[in-house]
């Protein structure tokens, strides 16, 4: 029989083994930080020696395309080297840019090196894409290969390749992409997915509008993705997203996203849906909190009576929204004060907190309520 | 014959003695063994730039319950005032202070009072008075309310809340700069997680320069302290990366902890009633997932930092345990459905029996293990040269185990530590495993023997400010 004494000095023995490992990752880190130092100025050195040949006609001495080649495919040099690149990028934009460009071989043959790592490595290749794209808007094969990196892969680098292809800023690379999260079901959070978008470095209008050939063929995530994508520059869908928010069967986040985007982008044809939206007290209940704030865009007395009326809603968040966006619309005192008038407590105490925090052009008002209060 | 039924017993004790030395040896270090793994990994992970980096994660409420806080809420307020995160409140829950905590804040950040209606959509005891600012970006919240607990306090501040996530930190605490994103990330991983659980470290090792970022690190002079960091980093990287592992963390320390806040709320929100609040309330999300068949994760974020004051004297310290410990016995009493249940899985076959077994009855075990010595040694059968090597065998162990802790989380976080505190950081795990264990092993079975009398009391804690003056 295995005696205890045995397994507790083999569990001690395996604990050792892993503080000696950690004293040596520490000691092994420092040394590293200070030989990549070193890298850092070898590779700075050699990147200005190469625009210098680039600026007077030449190419890029076949010597250094070897060594970029063989060395780059360790990530720690790779660390050294984006370093390097970053500094003289900063230092001197356009020479960096031309070198950048002028690499494009050598960092497709590394892509292809880096497509057989682990997860966290190619990652971390499709990072440097992201920050040193070698072309912008064509469509390349480096292309496909940082799409080969997502399958088998972690969140993290399907993320950096997504953002690598932005940067790239071809059309279809980025379809591509969206197009196997969608068909693998790959969870890419949709937030991700909008605020990056924004950063495509091609023709966002035309990338949109390809994007958005996919409602009804994707899942509803990426397509909420696109119409938050879309909400952040393009006046041009109001005619488009028309008919979701009419469809009571469309999916309630897409509608929501939908209302949103005709905050930022007011169209009169949807006045009357956002104020039915509004009174419908049977209805989601998400409809009408989010159209007592896109009313805001739609001034005039039918809205400001809608909103009054809102105020008694038997929701809070209604009631909330209802309260700032009379506020914000700059509502006429004589108005408000009816409410402050009504009886209605709920609608008293909200819009009442809402003046308070707007100040200035209600404080008369306010003062003059105080006053009325009976002691 | 009465010989023979000692012998037979003791034999059994024996038996289980070494299969619950065994199993508990087995638990730490397969803990710390995948803590140091995971630690490493992720290391590698923000090297190689294997992080979810984004400009703006989701808007975050932070909830600071308060009670006779007056000493560290100013600071604590400025330090979650100046996160590096784009879009957060924080709203302090002045739980009926006898002390000027509200006077304190109302004065270092110009606070107005305000006719807020606060919706109650968790039970709580009414506020009394609601205070805003905007401080640069951030929005700034005082509800002064009547005394509930620290569990009522959280409720009001989720009730006020304005965000669909809520972070919820001691007023003692202080946040590193880059928390908020940290502790946001796993949910951008994740869209079923419904609670992230951050790192606790002892405030009093660091100091922090102007702009909130940790300037210096060092082990404190105070022994009881110092013994508390290396149990805070044993415990921390070991059994929580491990039962992270399934999903299975029983426990989101109160001091620092992101939530869904739609998933607390129809879960129930927090239970006033306990003294162990922010178990009940991870265990309680468990249960009402798995009743509802919702795909859910409570996930640990070691990178994301809070630091938390530690009690000084043996005093403070004997009253945060006891509470910790009356909290885990009504936490494993009101839940203990979990029991051997094949409906919870992992989290009721090693989460829910590690604690019953190992946190809550090790106490009693160890009580019983020490009558069992005195037995054995009156019949003679005490082996005294054995039963020494294995005591010193196991505290050796112990602090091995501390140790690999406390260095691996060194360098994970690119601490710089003196050679001096290297050796202290070694004699303190001896110290902590030999003696201090056995001085809140004694705490939590005194605790039960005050239980009625005491069960609904926190005890007070004496504070200092956070740059370590007394007050």
């Amino acid at each position: 029989m295995i005696r205890m004494e045995f397994i507790i000095y083999t569990y001690m023995a395996a604990c050792f083994t892993l503080m000696v490992f950690n004293f040596g990752y520490m000691g092994r880190s420092g040394f590293k930080r200070r030989g990549d130092k070193r890298k850092q100025r070898n590779w700075r050195n050699e990147i200005l020696q190469q625009t210098q040949r680039l600026a007077a006609g030449e190419g890029l001495h076949p010597k250094h395309t070897r060594r970029m080649a063989k060395k780059l495919t360790k990530p720690d040099t790779l660390i050294a080297y984006a370093q390097a690149l970053e500094e003289v990028r900063t230092e001197f934009p356009e020479a960096a840019e031309a070198y950048i460009y002028a690499d494009y071989t050598v960092f497709q043959e590394l892509a292809f090196q880096y497509s057989h790592r682990e997860s966290m490595e190619r990652a971390f290749y499709a990072d440097f894409i992201r920050r040193f794209p070698p072309c912008k808007g064509e469509y390349k094969q480096i292309v496909d290969i940082l799409i080969s990196y997502m399958p088998n892969s972690t969140i993290h680098c399907r993320e950096n390749v997504l953002c690598a292809l932005y940067a790239l800023g071809h059309i279809h690379a980025v379809e591509n992409a969206l197009q196997l999260l969608n068909d693998n079901g790959w969870f890419h959070h949709q937030k991700l997915i909008s605020d990056d978008l924004a950063g495509f470095a091609g023709d966002k209008a035309e990338l949109a509008a390809s994007l958005w050939e996919n409602y009804g063929k994707w899942n509803s995530y990426l397509i909420l993705s696109v119409v938050h994508f879309i909400t952040t520059f393009s006046p041009d869908y109001k005619e488009v997203f028309l008919p979701i928010l009419q469809n009571q069967s469309a999916d309630m986040e897409l509608r929501l996203a939908v209302m949103r985007y005709y905050r930022r982008y007011a169209h009169e044809p949807v006045l009357p849906l956002l104020l039915d939206y509004l009174a419908d007290e049977e209805g989601d209940e998400n409809l009408s909190i989010v159209a007592a704030v896109v009313l805001e865009g739609y001034p005039g007395s039918e809205t400001t009576d809608a909103l009054i009326r809102a105020l008694s809603s038997r929701n809070w968040h209604v009631r909330y929204n209802a309260s700032s966006t009379l506020v914000h619309m700059k509502t006429h005192e004589d108005e408000l004060r009816k409410v402050l008038r009504s009886g209605d407590r709920y609608a008293k105490e909200i819009l009442t907190y809402r003046l308070e925090q707007e100040g200035g052009l209600y404080a008369g008002l306010l003062l003059e309520e105080k006053e009325a209060v009976p002691v | 014959m009465m010989t023979d039924i000692v012998y037979a017993l003791l034999g059994g004790v024996s038996v289980f003695f070494i299969a619950y030395l065994l199993i508990y040896a087995t638990f730490l270090f397969i803990s710390v063994a995948v803590g140091a793994f995971k630690l490493y990994k992720r290391d590698r992970m923000t090297r190689f730039r294997n992080e979810l980096k984004h400009g703006f994660y989701m808007p975050i409420t932070i909830v600071v319950p308060a009670y006779n806080e007056e000493v560290t809420i100013v600071d604590s307020v400025k330090t979650f005032l100046t996160l590096d995160y784009r879009l957060f409140e924080v709203v302090v829950v002045d739980d009926g202070s006898k002390d000027d905590t509200a006077a304190e804040l109302i004065k270092a950040y110009n606070l107005s009072l305000t006719h807020r209606p606060v919706r109650r959509v968790l039970k709580c005891q009414p506020a009394t008075e609601v205070y805003e600012a905007q401080i640069g970006k951030v929005k700034l919240t005082l509800i002064r309310k009547v005394n509930g607990g620290k569990g009522d306090a959280l409720n009001m501040g989720i009730n006020a809340s304005q965000y669909p996530y809520f972070i919820c930190v001691d007023a003692d605490s202080m946040l590193q700069r880059d928390s908020l994103e940290k502790i946001a990330q796993p949910v951008m991983e994740d869209d079923t997680v419904v609670a992230v659980g951050g790192l606790i470290r002892v405030a009093q090792c660091v100091t922090f320069d102007e702009d909130g970022k940790v300037s210096t690190y060092r082990l404190p002079k105070n022994l009881i302290v110092c013994m508390q960091v290396m149990e805070y980093d044993r415990s921390f990287m070991a059994s929580r990366i491990l039962l992270d592992l399934f999903n299975g963390n029983l426990i989101v320390s109160g001091a620092f902890g992101l939530f869904k806040k739609s998933t607390v709320i129809a879960a129930g929100g927090y239970n006033p009633a306990t003294l162990g609040e922010d178990m009940d309330l991870i265990v309680r999300l468990h249960v009402y997932c798995r009743n509802s068949r919702e795909k859910y994760a409570i996930r640990y974020e070691p990178n994301a930092v809070c630091w938390s004051q530690a009690p000084t004297s043996l005093g403070d310290l004997g009253k945060q345990r006891r509470r910790w410990n009356l909290g885990l016995f009504q936490c494993m009493i009101n839940y203990r459905q979990l029991f051997s249940n094949l409906r919870f899985g992992m989290v009721s076959f090693v989460s829910y029996m590690y604690y019953l077994f190992y946190e809550l009855l090790s106490p009693f075990i160890e009580v019983f293990g020490i009558l069992t010595v005195i037995i054995s040694s009156i019949f003679g059968l005490l082996n005294t040269s054995f039963m020494l090597q294995f005591f010193i065998l196991y505290t050796v162990y112990g602090a091995v185990l501390s140790i690999t802790a406390f260095y691996q989380r060194i360098y994970t976080q690119n601490l710089r530590v003196s050679p001096s505190d290297l050796v202290k950081a070694l004699l303190m795990c001896i110290l902590e495993i030999g003696f201090f264990r056995y001085f809140i092993s004694f705490i939590r079975v005194a605790s039960f023997f005050t239980y009625k009398k005491r069960k609904g009391q926190w005890g007070s804690i004496k504070r200092v400010k956070h740059d370590g003056s007394k007050t």
